[in-house]
């Protein structure tokens, strides 16, 4: 009884994803596949369960093949995925989309609404969001999406769960519902693959790996016989996340003033400032306000009454995202739904903000690619459309851009979201030189408290709306343990 | 929470806008309210609100139907043309409701299995119907059997015949509008991508959407029929934009995935009114259009903005309950 997946290859156009990769799960067992951002993870994911074909090799599912590219095949013979970029379905709710693909009826033909509701509660009660399924899911917040993503995978009960990425986005609270769910499907006879970046979670929930690098199966076998650094080594980066210390912060003048924030409803006003040459990070539990201040500075959020921004003492055109870019604000998100043009070209997707600059000069192929290189983007060419790549070089374009635009004020939502260490590393890299030696204000929030700690300068960290620490990487304040203790004295204390 | 959900209903600002409509045109013309109006109202309309029913499936679907008005206007000569062999009536009914499944399962196919554009695809069917029809019959003509056609004309209880007869077809909706296939359907035209990869059957949903509408196209082009009680090649032609205008002003969105049929018809209730309110309060038949496509116009604009305005208010009232209620749970 087993998952197999044999002598799988893919074409992309002219990249070769996948070259002769074959990899088996068994019962109980949680193999991580590991590997860097265009490595073919994702790509395998797919065509082990019935999203992409393979260009050759089959797939078998204790024994029976999926003979066609089809997710509700594969689901029938017992696959579960969750997918990176979701497969929820916005516009429904949450208890509807968790029935869509087996919907209980009445008459044959009739939606039966009471079994629907009580299916929809049963799956929702074991992510504990049960009182969630009459909401729309585009009304949910992202660590909710993601577990309900989990939810919908476990409806059919599939003997094999392949879980791309899911983690990366959930916080720790949600990750600990996540890892019991799991624990429950493996001892249960269940197997599962497991592609994520952090390696403290490989090691946490999978007991063997498989390592992809440049869509090659470079190693297979028991993930307690290797060490972390040979795993990032594979991952295409060489180095470990390395947190140098920060060369000293330029200290610069104050250059985002703002004031009377109500980063919640009905949060008592708070004022922030931003220096320039400085990276703050917003930290915190999810959805205590970071969201807001983030997309308030960046123009893509309307001002609450009593709202005031400054940037170098010039007011903001709050809610007017297109103005306020022109005032040299840039805005990166992790979440690339909303960030790229996935059809258009790599060209056209860095040129795009200055198209709403009116009177910026358009960079030339040049410049755009000497920007790339920084990144060491992986690309076929910059004609080709962004939505070839892999989601996490995808990310590093939209960094990037950042290069070209050299913006008085970076606002990064999660924007290492999803992408490998090494990455993460040119992203950080970016980040800083854009701070610190060209003296950009970078606000940025992460998932991920390491992160935040490691890239920043200084952290406040919230909750409920309000600044409840600000540790600083000067005052030696600063680190993962801080912010987590920070927020988590309070959640407490509450 | 029993409130928000009417007021935020997709189709609430289509209801408003019907019933202020049906208000004005009453005190412009309060003969409307006498039997005799009644008929000859709802047997102008009934075809119209019919065949938005099949526009909702298209569009629900993210398909569009530019064929509507041409599929009405072939079943209307198409059953003028059979009665005129001597079909019997209920032959007849069989006939065309088959004949509006089969324009519906073209349509289908060409969108759903050879994924042409729809706009392109059914603006296509459209001629080769219109084609078809002109064939059949060239001229208005013919005839209907004479007691459908008094049946339709005809009222019980001081209630038009029409309009009980569209009560039923409302009922009929019912039955879509509670089925898994309409959820799955909603799914389909709101994210196509993410509803395949749930495991659903995109293609053959869409193909379905499109026989479904093909039906509701049928019993269109039937009453019709009955409540002209002729054939007439052209009659039918604005349909196809009458349907498009009155489900989006109904809530219905292009895009696809949301709105309702319900609000879909007081869509074109509201449509069809505009038309009857031009006419009575009198104005020159010269100046008719223009009012009625300002009319549209500003129907239209006051739907979608509050429309959108009403459903940010609804979900951030959401959104703040939801973190009222966690901040007292913490």
């Amino acid at each position: 009884m087993t998952l197999v997946l044999q002598g799988i290859s893919r074409d992309f156009g002219p990249v070769r994803a996948l070259d002769d990769v074959s990899l088996a799960i068994g019962p109980g067992e949680c193999r991580a596949l590991y590997g860097g951002n265009g490595s073919g993870k994702s790509t395998m994911a797919k065509i082990a369960s019935g999203i992409l074909s393979a260009g050759a090799g089959r797939v078998l599912v204790d024994d029976r093949p999926l003979a066609r590219t089809s997710p509700a095949e594969a689901r029938a013979l017992g696959v579960g995925i969750t997918f990176q970029e979701l497969s929820l379905i916005g516009e429904l709710t949450t208890g509807e989309n968790l029935v869509l693909a087996d919907v209980p009826r009445r008459f044959g033909f009739l939606l039966d609404r009471r079994g629907a509701d009580a299916a929809a509660h049963a799956a929702l009660k074991r992510v504990g969001l049960a009182g969630l399924r009459g909401r729309r899911v585009e009304l949910l917040q992202t660590g909710e999406k993601y577990l309900v993503e989990l939810a919908k995978a476990l409806q059919s009960h599939p003997r094999y769960l392949i879980i791309d990425e899911l983690t990366s986005a959930m916080h720790a609270s949600e990750v600990e519902i996540f890892a019991g769910l799991l624990a429950e499907h493996l001892a249960a006879g269940g197997g599962a693959l497991f592609v994520s970046h952090r390696l403290p979670e490989l090691r946490r929930f999978c007991n063997t790996i498989s390592v992809l690098r440049n869509g090659k199966l470079v190693f297979e076998g028991a993930l307690a016989d290797v060490a972390d650094d040979d795993l990032v080594k594979w991952a295409g980066g060489g180095h470990r996340d390395e947190m140098p210390a920060s060369r000293a912060p330029l200290a610069g003048e104050i250059r985002v003033q703002a004031t009377g924030l109500r980063p919640l409803p009905g949060a008592r006003p708070i004022n922030l400032a931003f220096r320039s040459g400085e990276i703050t990070g917003i930290g915190g539990l999810p959805d205590q306000g970071q969201k807001h201040i983030q997309r308030l500075l960046a123009g893509l959020q309307p001002a609450v009454a009593g709202e005031r921004v400054t940037l170098s003492g010039a007011a903001l055109a709050l809610g007017d995202s297109a103005a306020i870019a022109a005032q040299g604000i840039s805005f990166v998100s992790g979440d690339r739904d909303e960030m790229v043009f996935a059809r258009r070209t790599i060209r056209e997707n860095m040129q795009a903000p200055f198209v709403a600059m009116k009177g910026r000069p358009m960079p030339d192929d040049a410049a755009i690619l000497a920007a790339l290189d920084r990144l060491n983007t992986r690309h076929a060419g910059i004609d080709r459309p962004i939505g070839g790549l892999s989601g996490g070089n995808q990310q590093k374009i939209l960094v990037a851009r950042c290069l070209l635009l050299n913006p008085q004020v970076i606002v990064a939502e999660d924007c290492t979201k999803g992408i490998d260490v090494a990455s993460r590393n040119d992203v950080h890299h970016l980040l800083r030189e854009l701070a610190h030696v060209q003296g950009a204000a970078v606000i940025v929030t992460s998932s991920d408290d390491q992160e935040l700690a490691g890239l920043c300068d200084r952290v406040l960290v919230l909750d409920g709306g309000q600044v409840i620490a600000e540790l600083s990487k000067v005052e030696q304040t600063l680190d993962a343990q801080a912010i987590v203790s920070a927020y988590m004295k309070q959640e407490r204390a509450a | 929470m029993m409130l928000r959900q009417v007021w935020s209903h997709p189709s609430f600002p289509a209801g408003v806008l019907a019933v202020l409509a049906l208000v004005f045109a009453l005190s412009v013309n309060p003969g409307l309210l006498s039997t005799g109006s009644m008929i000859g109202w709802s047997t102008s309309q009934l075809g119209l609100w019919t065949a938005v029913l099949g526009q909702t499936l298209a569009l629900m679907g993210r398909g569009i139907d530019l064929s509507v008005g041409a599929g009405v206007s072939l079943v209307n000569v198409a059953a003028i043309a059979l009665f005129e062999a001597g079909w019997p009536t209920a032959g007849v009914i069989v006939a065309m409701l088959i004949l509006g499944l089969l324009i519906g399962a073209a349509n289908g196919a060409l969108i759903g299995w050879l994924r042409l554009n729809p706009l392109l695809a059914t603006f296509a069917t459209s001629f080769v119907l219109l084609g078809l029809t002109l064939q059949i019959r060239s001229a208005p003509g013919g005839s209907a059997p004479m007691a459908a056609v008094m049946f339709m004309n005809g009222a019980t209880w001081g209630i038009p015949n029409a309009m009980l007869v569209f009560v039923l077809v409302l009922l009929l909706w019912g039955l879509v509008a509670r089925s898994a296939f309409w959820l799955r359907l909603r799914a389909t035209g709101a994210d196509p991508v993410r509803a395949w990869n749930s495991g659903l059957p995109t293609a053959r949903i869409k193909v379905m959407s499109y026989v479904m509408a093909g039906f509701f196209t049928a019993l269109s082009g039937l009453f019709v029929t009955f409540c002209v009680g002729a054939g007439d090649p052209l009659f039918a032609q604005p349909y196809t934009l009458l349907t498009i205008a009155g489900a989006v002003i109904g809530g219905v969105s292009l895009g696809g995935g949301t709105g309702s049929g319900y609000g879909a018809v007081l869509g074109a209730v509201f449509v069809g009114l505009t038309s009857d309110i031009a006419l009575g309060i009198g104005v020159s038949p010269f100046w008719q259009q223009l009012i009625v496509g300002c009319v549209l116009l500003t129907g239209l604009a006051v739907v979608v903005r509050a429309g959108r305005w009403l459903k940010a208010k609804s979900d951030s009232t959401v959104t703040r309950s939801a973190f009222e209620t966690k901040g007292k749970a913490a």
